[in-house]
């Protein structure tokens, strides 16, 4: 098989999976990570390592590429916990003990739902093992420091590794390989010759970067195997005999089928619209800036042959111009505000200054979504409602407490200090209260991120799926048994009616009601 | 005794007695089954006239509604600036407090029907009518003793009403401290449950009351009081329903009625099979009426002899009728002939007039089946609400799903967590509640049940989307994670 086979295989094919690679198709793709040189560090320690993901994670790849290692250390290993029957269970779970107790290594690998299966059977056979396992498991991703000592079990947990990470992404090296692998098919297919030569320039390299960082941003999990097969298809889709398919590496980015291009999808340059922009590349009149050349057909010129074919080829210049025009930032600035801004979030959130700024925000969005009026943004407000039929929507909400944005924190969480080299990109927030870690947490998910950056740029909070609005209310109501809970002064209480976003103060001294608030604000 | 004056509301009232509580007045709320369920755990209730002369807003004109400037008069003590409080603050601010303590529109002029918003003990009224005793039910079964105990569900919901620190109890603080009110504001009362046997249907419902009360405490949920309120409510309602739809299976051996749940996805089967469910739910309730008429008219033996028509005519034309409801002899003896002629035998045929004719002329607009609508549609059961929807279904609401679901699992399993599969086994044999997660299962009780014949199209392979969409609800709630392998496991803190 020549290289151009190898790599076409990679999307959706034999080749996505690690068993059925011969040794030297393991070494062509090996691409170091940061998680190889970990199982090394834990084998030379002689640890019981649990390597747990989703399928397409890396897990049998990663024991393939240190095999002769294991086997010159005798470790005993199991590679794939999915073959394991249950009547096979105990004796799995007897070898890991008895490397537990003899100061032996092992490996195991296992999906998440077999070590799910793996750890509650061990509940009964291995308890000591078994309580391991699950503080391991439950401080693998830590926010701030942890206490936990590392014995004899170790978790790597691929799920939480993010290949597309902004400062280890995995996709250059990828990139780099195949262009070196590809260059012994050559002259097969112009396409192919011009996509080799697209993916060895900067611009285009860094734009590539750009978008998969939005997809980096979304919280979600890719697998190694979905990374793979949508770089080798950009490239190689050219080769494939089917004449809907526009082999440009441009265009086969979003026109494949695995589940990070449909991911991608949504990130496509022709959703982004500037109509001066569009104009001139409908008319053919952006001539400068392209790096591998103009186009050679304009849409314009298709108009009167098909209009189909000429709004086929604009989404082919548009995505074109995207990659390699030196202006294509006025294309990519105007990619999804949300993702963006996630991403500057937790660029800045380093920065102490940044934070206040991002908390605030965060606040005010947070109480606008009782309150759709409400401008503050220096105290989170502790909102209250209550009624008992579910078939009627709560119209009014009670405030008479706040917490200061002085006293929360917003802190993301990083893998524990021994999977420190684990390629990871924080996939939450949390806030919570300042130099108090067992104080109440809200995560904030991506998806809830976005939300509230949507309710700051003025989308209505009731897109807000109901499910956040109880994360948040239940944050506000334990922060209210803190001790950084504080009253609005004067006796102040606030009623929201959530309906028509206007709001009541009534002032209680010494039990007595004033009802004089001095008109709404 | 009813009978003495009128058969039929006599058997009536033998049915509710039968049953445990009234399922007879639309006027049953999540708030009215609450008040007796707190009263009962609190062994205490409160005075509370004042606070519902305070929250009665003037946004309704009646004579009984105090104008603001009477209330700005009478409570002068409790105003900043007493008597020189404006009258127009005043009446603003009543008007939002009664959106606060009427959310759920359950407060009239009248403070004999009336209950406000509870939220802590302060708030507990004496029993009034639209209870229904349904509250009192409840508790019987919470505390009937089942290894020499209790269910921690009384513990902890007396907990949750002991604290008056939540933002919506402060709001009536002054009004407590009124010295207008110049009797005792707390009354103790006298709880004496019925000692009860639990059939299976009230060992379901008090099982899922002890596991909810573990898991609230496991889940923290148990810190927040209000929700403590708000969930076991919640469970009490459903409870309710679960009751009138399953005691047929627990008394008289009937049909279990598979409770398919649509987890909103668009799914026709679903949608239609679940419909069916609602219907059959119903129908289960006036099956359990009739068999239990049947049990108590075989056990009065009042008529001669129960296999001769003209035995059980006879007894129609001589029973003893209030005049307002003479009219009904006619009826029943009609339905008599059209259930006998049409091969009922003579007692179910005297039982299923008995039926048709109390819920004809003595509960006219309050059937059970009404109540099971009313009461699974507050509870978050039944859906799409509006009187408009034609056709119900089992249309099940988040807030209850989370509540069901931490009924249902077992304290121990929390922290590993069950598959979806087994959370789906045990909603099985705990409720009858399917969810799709074992397509051939569910798909042959709903067969047995015959609704999946009238369903359309592919209920089989829609039950496993559903059983899908209802475990990505459970995910947002934090109640599960699904790994990769497409399994969903259902704990808490996975």
């Amino acid at each position: 098989m020549n290289s151009l086979q190898f790599i076409k295989k990679l999307y959706n094919g034999r080749n996505c999976y690690s068993d059925s690679l011969t040794e030297d198709e393991i070494a062509l793709l090996h691409i170091p990570s940061g998680v190889e040189r970990i199982v090394e560090e834990m084998v030379d320690a002689n640890r019981i390592v649990f390597l747990t993901g989703n399928p397409g994670d890396g897990k049998t790849y990663i024991i393939r590429a240190l095999e002769p290692k294991l086997t010159r250390k005798k470790v005993y290993i199991e590679k794939d916990m999915n073959s394991v029957t249950d009547e096979r269970m105990n004796d799995v779970i007897s070898k890991i003990v008895e490397c537990y107790h003899n100061n032996k290594s092992c490996i195991i690998a296992a999906n998440e739902f077999p070590f799910f299966k793996l750890i509650r059977a061990s509940r009964e056979l291995a308890p000591e093992l078994h309580n391991e396992l699950i503080n391991v498991k439950k401080n693998i991703i830590v926010y701030g420091y942890s206490t936990l000592q590392l014995r004899r079990v170790c978790i790597i947990d691929l799920n939480e590794r993010n290949l597309l990470d902004k400062d280890r992404s995995i996709v250059p090296p990828i990139v780099r390989r195949f262009v070196e692998l590809l260059k012994d098919s050559t002259g097969v297919n112009p396409v192919l010759d011009y996509n080799i030569a697209a993916l060895q320039n900067e611009l285009v390299i860094n734009q590539l970067l750009r978008l998969f960082n939005l997809v980096a941003m979304s919280g979600e999990h890719f697998a190694i195997r979905d990374i793979l097969g949508t770089l080798a298809y950009a490239m190689t889709a050219c080769t494939v005999d089917d004449e809907d398919i526009n082999g440009y590496y441009y265009d086969a980015l979003f026109s494949g089928e695995n589940e990070l291009m449909s991911f991608l999808a949504q990130f496509d340059p022709v959703l982004l619209s500037k109509p001066s922009l569009d104009e001139q590349l409908w008319n053919g009149e952006k001539t400068d800036g392209w790096l591998m050349g103009a186009p050679t057909k304009w849409p314009k010129e298709l108009t009167d042959e098909s209009v189909e074919d000429a709004a086929k080829l604009f989404k082919s210049i548009k995505r074109k111009f995207y990659f390699e025009n030196i202006y294509a930032k006025e294309l990519s600035e105007l990619q999804p505000v949300d993702y963006t801004e996630c991403e500057r979030i937790l660029v800045k959130l380093g920065n102490s200054s940044s934070k206040r700024g991002i908390l605030s925000m965060l606040i005010n969005s947070m109480n606008r979504l009782f309150l759709s009026t409400d401008d503050e943004k220096e105290r989170l407000r502790i909102w209250t409602s209550h009624n008992y039929d579910l078939s009627r929507e709560t119209g009014a909400a009670v405030s008479t407490k706040y917490v200061d944005a002085s006293d929360l924190d917003l802190i993301y969480p990083a893998p524990i200090s021994w999977l420190k080299d684990m390629e990871f990109t924080p996939d939450r927030l949390v806030m919570k209260l300042k130099k108090d870690n067992t104080s109440p947490r809200l995560e904030i998910d991506m998806t809830l991120l976005r939300g509230l950056i949507s309710i700051k740029n003025g989308y209505p909070a009731s897109l807000l799926s109901g499910q956040y609005e109880q994360a948040i209310t239940q944050f506000t109501q334990a922060l209210a048994a803190t001790s950084a809970a504080r009253d609005y002064g004067d006796g102040e209480l606030l009623i929201a009616n959530r309906r028509d976003g206007s709001r009541k103060k009534i002032f209680i001294e010494d039990n007595k009601y004033s009802f004089h608030d001095g008109g709404e604000f | 005794m009813a009978r003495d004056k009128d058969f039929l509301d006599g058997y009536g009232e033998e049915i509710c007695a039968a049953l445990g509580f009234n399922p007879t007045s639309n006027s049953t709320k999540p708030l009215s089954i609450a008040n007796a369920l707190f009263r009962s755990c609190l062994g205490t209730v409160c005075d509370i006239k004042d606070i519902h002369e305070w929250i009665t807003s003037e946004r309704r004109s009646n004579a009984r509604i105090l104008s603001s400037a009477e209330i700005r008069d009478k409570y002068r003590d409790i105003l900043v600036h007493g008597i020189n409080e404006p009258v127009d603050d005043i009446k603003e601010a009543r008007f939002v407090l009664e959106q606060i303590f009427n959310p759920d529109a359950t407060v009239y002029p009248s403070y004999q029907n009336s209950v406000l918003n509870i939220s802590s003990r302060w708030l507990v009224r004496p029993s009034f009518k639209a209870e229904a005793r349904i509250g009192d039910f409840i508790y019987e079964i919470l505390s009937c003793p089942i290894n020499g105990k209790v269910s921690p569900a009384i513990e902890l919901i007396k907990a949750a009403l002991k604290d008056d620190d939540d933002d919506i109890s402060r709001l009536i603080k002054p009004i407590l401290t009124s010295s207008y009110k110049n009797k005792e504001r707390i009354l103790g009362v006298e709880i004496n449950p019925n000692s009860i046997s639990l059939n299976s249907s009230k060992q379901a419902i008090r099982k899922g009351f002890d596991y909810l009360a573990a898991n609230l405490r496991y889940t923290g949920q148990a810190r927040n009081s209000l929700l403590v309120l708000k969930r076991m409510v919640n469970f009490a309602v459903f409870a309710s329903y679960y009751y009138l739809v399953d005691v047929n299976n627990a008394e008289y051996n009937g049909d279990r009625i598979p409770l398919l749940l649509d987890s909103f996805s668009d799914l026709d089967a679903i949608e239609r099979a679940s419909e069916l469910c609602f219907i059959s739910s119903k129908k289960s309730v006036e099956a359990y009426i009739v068999n239990l008429l049947e049990d108590i008219i075989c056990k009065e033996r009042l008529i001669v002899d129960i296999n001769s028509a003209n035995a059980c005519k006879s007894f129609i034309n001589s029973m003893k009728l209030d005049e307002k409801n003479e009219k009904a002899r006619d009826a029943m003896l009609q339905y008599f002939e059209t259930f006998y002629a049409g091969g009922d035998k003579p007692l179910r045929a005297l039982s299923r007039a008995l039926q048709f004719a109390i819920y004809t002329f003595i509960y006219p607009n309050n059937t059970p089946s009404d109540f099971c609508t009313v009461l699974g549609t507050r509870a978050g059961l039944v859906g799409p609400k509006g009187n408009a929807t034609k056709f119900k279904r089992l249309l099940i609401n988040r807030f209850l799903l989370e509540t069901i679901v931490l009924s249902t699992v077992k304290l121990e399993d929390m922290p590993d967590g069950i598959e979806l599969r087994e959370l789906g086994e045990l909603l099985r044999s705990q409720y009858y509640i399917l969810i799709g997660t074992d397509t051939d299962k569910d798909y042959s009780l709903l067969d047995q049940a015959k609704i999946a014949q009238d369903a359309p199209e592919d209920l089989r392979g829609e039950l496993a989307s559903n059983a899908r969409s209802i475990a990505d609800m459970l995910i947002t709630m934090g109640l599960a994670k699904r790994y990769a392998d497409g399994v969903t496991i259902i704990g808490w803190g996975l």
